[in-house]
């Protein structure tokens, strides 16, 4: 069952949930993924650890354009960008971006963002990678 | 060094994972709360099956609407959506001609109906009927519908200042022919006559139509009854013939939101059915209404405290109401019987506080509420300030029972919002048969039977095919013949009267719906008499010469094949040049005696059948002897 907007300022009745693109007033704007993770203590609340990296999994359909940032004890670090095509015929789909950093904390989040839309795009997963100095007491 | 060397303790590389996200959105900060699964901020995400996050799909404009102008030129502003009869209702308001404006559309947006309800393919759409004039300001609308009317209320319809925009009723051939009308709402709420009424918002419930905040006649002091919901009798007031609404809405049929009765601060602002129940919000109250009809309302006050923000901040779905209260969302469930207790489900606990910001001087009053099937979720469309608009767009997954969102700001500001799916097709119900059958003379018309000739008029059409006595008959049904394999223009009627005169008539038969007749009764056809079945076997024996005067002098004998029948014998004797009839003989007699005849020759004789009713048979013979006269002494 189809869901229908009026618009406020306008004389159009717009249907939700069709393509990759919002209707404005004067064309459209792209849809894009835009996340970010609650935090991960690798060693619980007190102890630090070397984190080294996070990991996307994404299933696309017709290539993706992300940029996935390190939240380090609440600092985001710069936004690495990973862009590839659309998947060859037969695949799933499904592609795995590793953002290496290093830095040392307490806890991680995640932002990943789509930069540009392409096609559909499922958020499989988002992981960090780290070393545990030594565990919280 | 190496990792395996005694007393040295290596780092290792350890991987967690954030997701799946099957919580969806909680936002806290809390690092003792277990957010495993849960997203703290997330944009245009959807989720499906098992759990998959997704990018949400966009969104499509489907349909423009224009004024009534000369010129068309487009609306202002669209005011309401709502699913109607098969097809969908717009609201639209322009601030050009001042005029509100309600389209009839086909209900997947690709076509609109004019006032004579012709159908015009297309996605730009002109007015099907006017509402109100002279109106500057984009109203918000409630629409409800029963027994193909559609009921139109303005938010603002009366206050305590006087009464403004009285209530609309639309439909299709109920004031004039063949024509959609809008006509204003009358009724006579306080004996005085029949009035025009002002409700503030209306609804359909337990077939009655539902009305809050009325007025009628010309002074607030008798109109405004802002937390007062007034109820129809069961058939949304249509007490005549003529379909005219009259005194639907008695005045002691009402209902107030709480406990002060007349109270500003006790306002009905929105209403919702989910379930059995009928909820009733006002700005901090929201009671619940069950019954089925005038002698059995109970209402049970469901909230005191938060209430709800404006009159679009509310989406029923299956038995739960969603809306947004004065804190934030919140549900209630329609399943909680009279005298249950059942509060409001704060949902607001979980969402991301951005939405929240919804209620800070971001038009909470403006909120817009409503629900895709096809995603599983209650959108809610708001603004965080005072100037955006309201673009900002949350969900709520009802299957999953988590928030998505907030998302980005949507790409326009939305006023209403409203869900409309195709009932049917516009190709179904399947159509009648094209035309009626024409019937044409009947031929070979016989004693018991005829043939009934007609010619199609449809070829997938099947043909019922009936007769009647002329004198003194009643229709039957003599057979339906079927198109396939076909078409067939004609059948054969049996076992029918002889000397009978009989009428016909024919028609298409298709999907269940009927041509007209094509019908013959000057009569249609007489059908002829019986012919009675020949004797066989005559044969004539001669008893040679007799020996009185008196003695016979032959015998004739045949073999009777029609019961009943009497046998005529025909005689054609010396000197005769034709047969003529001897005798009679009786029913069932199968010999003649001949008695004396004058002159020894050569006789000839046959025989035939007659019967009452039928004609009589053929000959059968002739047959010959020669039969002797007397000669002796006298």
């Amino acid at each position: 069952m189809p869901m229908f907007i009026g618009e406020s300022a306008g004389a159009r009745v717009i249907q939700v949930g069709l393509g990759l693109a919002d209707v404005t007033a004067s064309g459209t704007a792209p849809v894009l993924v835009d996340i970010t993770t609650h935090d991960i203590y690798p060693a619980g609340p007190g102890a630090s650890v070397v984190f080294a990296g996070l990991v996307v999994t994404l299933r696309h359909t017709g290539g993706y354009h992300v940029g996935v940032t390190p939240i380090v004890d609440g600092v985001s670090l710069t936004e690495q960008t990973f862009t590839a095509a659309p998947p060859v015929a037969g695949s799933d789909g499904v592609a795995v971006v590793r953002a290496a950093f290093r830095q040392r904390g307490i806890r991680v989040a995640a932002r990943v963002r789509q930069t540009a839309a392409d096609a559909d795009l499922e958020l499989v997963d988002v992981a960090e990678q780290a070393y545990v100095i030594r565990q919280a007491p | 060094m190496a990792r395996n060397q005694p007393g040295v303790r290596v780092a290792e590389l350890q991987q967690t994972s954030f997701g799946p996200f099957s919580k969806g959105v909680i936002s806290t900060a809390n690092a003792l709360l277990d957010m495993k699964a849960a997203l703290k901020d997330a944009q245009n995400l959807r989720v499906v099956g098992a759990n998959q996050v997704l990018l949400r799909n966009g969104s499509t404009a489907v349909m423009t609407f224009q004024d009534d102008q000369g010129t068309p030129a487009n609306v202002t502003s669209i005011r309401g959506i709502s699913a109607f009869k098969d097809r969908a209702l717009v609201i639209a308001h322009s601030t050009v001609t001042n005029k509100v404006y309600a389209y009839v559309v086909a209900p997947d947006f690709t076509g609109w109906y004019a006032a004579n309800d012709t159908l015009t393919t297309g996605t730009t759409a002109a007015p099907t009927v006017v509402l109100w004039t002279s109106i500057t300001s984009p109203p918000d609308v409630t629409i409800a519908e029963g027994l193909g009317i559609a009921f139109v209320a303005h938010s603002e319809a009366a206050n305590a200042s006087g009464l403004n925009w009285p209530s609309y009723r639309i439909g299709f051939n109920i004031d004039v022919a063949s024509t959609w009308t809008a006509q204003t709402l009358q009724s006579n709420l306080d004996g005085a006559g029949s009035v025009n009424i002002y409700f503030a918002g209306v609804i359909s419930f337990e077939q009655s139509l539902w009305g809050w905040g009325f007025g009628a006649g010309n002074t607030a002091a008798t109109g405004y009854s802002p937390s007062r919901a007034r109820f129809s009798n069961p058939i949304f007031g249509f007490n005549d013939a003529s379909n005219v609404q009259r005194d639907f809405f008695n005045s002691e049929d009402d209902l107030d939101l709480g406990n002060r009765t007349g109270s500003v601060r006790e306002r009905i602002i929105a209403a919702a059915v989910a379930g059995p129940t009928l909820f009733l919000f006002g700005h901090e109250t929201v009671s619940r209404i069950q019954g089925y009809g005038r002698d059995s309302w109970q209402k049970t006050i469901a909230d005191t405290t938060y209430g709800i923000v404006g009159p679009k901040a509310l989406v029923s779905t299956g038995d739960t109401v969603y809306y947004w209260t004065n804190r934030g969302p919140a549900r209630l469930s329609g399943y909680v019987w009279y005298g249950q207790e059942g509060r409001p489900e704060p949902m607001w606990d979980a969402i991301n506080a951005a939405s929240l910001a919804a209620a800070n001087g971001g038009n909470p009053a403006g909120i817009v509420a409503g629900f895709a099937r096809d995603l599983d979720q209650v959108q809610w469309f708001y603004q965080s300030d005072s100037t955006e608009g309201l673009v900002r767009f949350a969900a709520y997954d009802i299957r999953r029972d988590i928030w998505l969102g907030p998302d980005s700001a949507v790409g326009v500001t939305v006023a209403c919002a409203g869900t409309v799916e195709p009932v049917f097709s516009e190709a179904s119900p399947p159509g009648p048969p094209s035309g009626a059958p024409t019937l044409n003379a009947a031929s070979s018309i016989g004693a018991s039977q005829a043939n009934i000739n007609y010619t199609v008029a449809d070829a997938t059409a099947d043909t019922e095919v009936w007769t009647q006595l002329h004198t003194g008959g009643t229709w039957a049904l003599l057979a339906t013949i079927p198109a396939n394999p076909g078409p067939t223009n004609a059948m054969t009627a049996v076992g029918l009267a002889s000397s009978t005169a009989y009428d016909a008539r024919v028609r298409h038969v298709k999907n269940g719906q009927f041509s007209s007749f094509a019908t013959n009764t000057s009569p249609y056809f007489t059908t002829t008499s019986l012919t009675a079945m020949a004797p066989t076997d005559v044969a004539v024996s001669s008893f040679g010469p007799p020996g009185s005067r008196t003695d016979p002098t032959g015998l004739l004998t045949w073999t009777v094949n029609e019961s009943g029948s009497k046998t005529e014998v025909w005689l054609k004797g010396p000197g005769d040049s034709s047969f003529h009839l001897l005798a009679t003989s009786p029913v069932g007699a199968t010999s003649y005696t001949i008695g004396p005849v004058s002159t020894t020759g050569t006789y000839n004789f046959e025989v035939r059948a007659t019967k009452p009713g039928y004609t009589a048979s053929g000959f059968d013979g002739p047959v010959s002897a020669t039969l002797f006269t007397y000669t002796g002494a006298i």
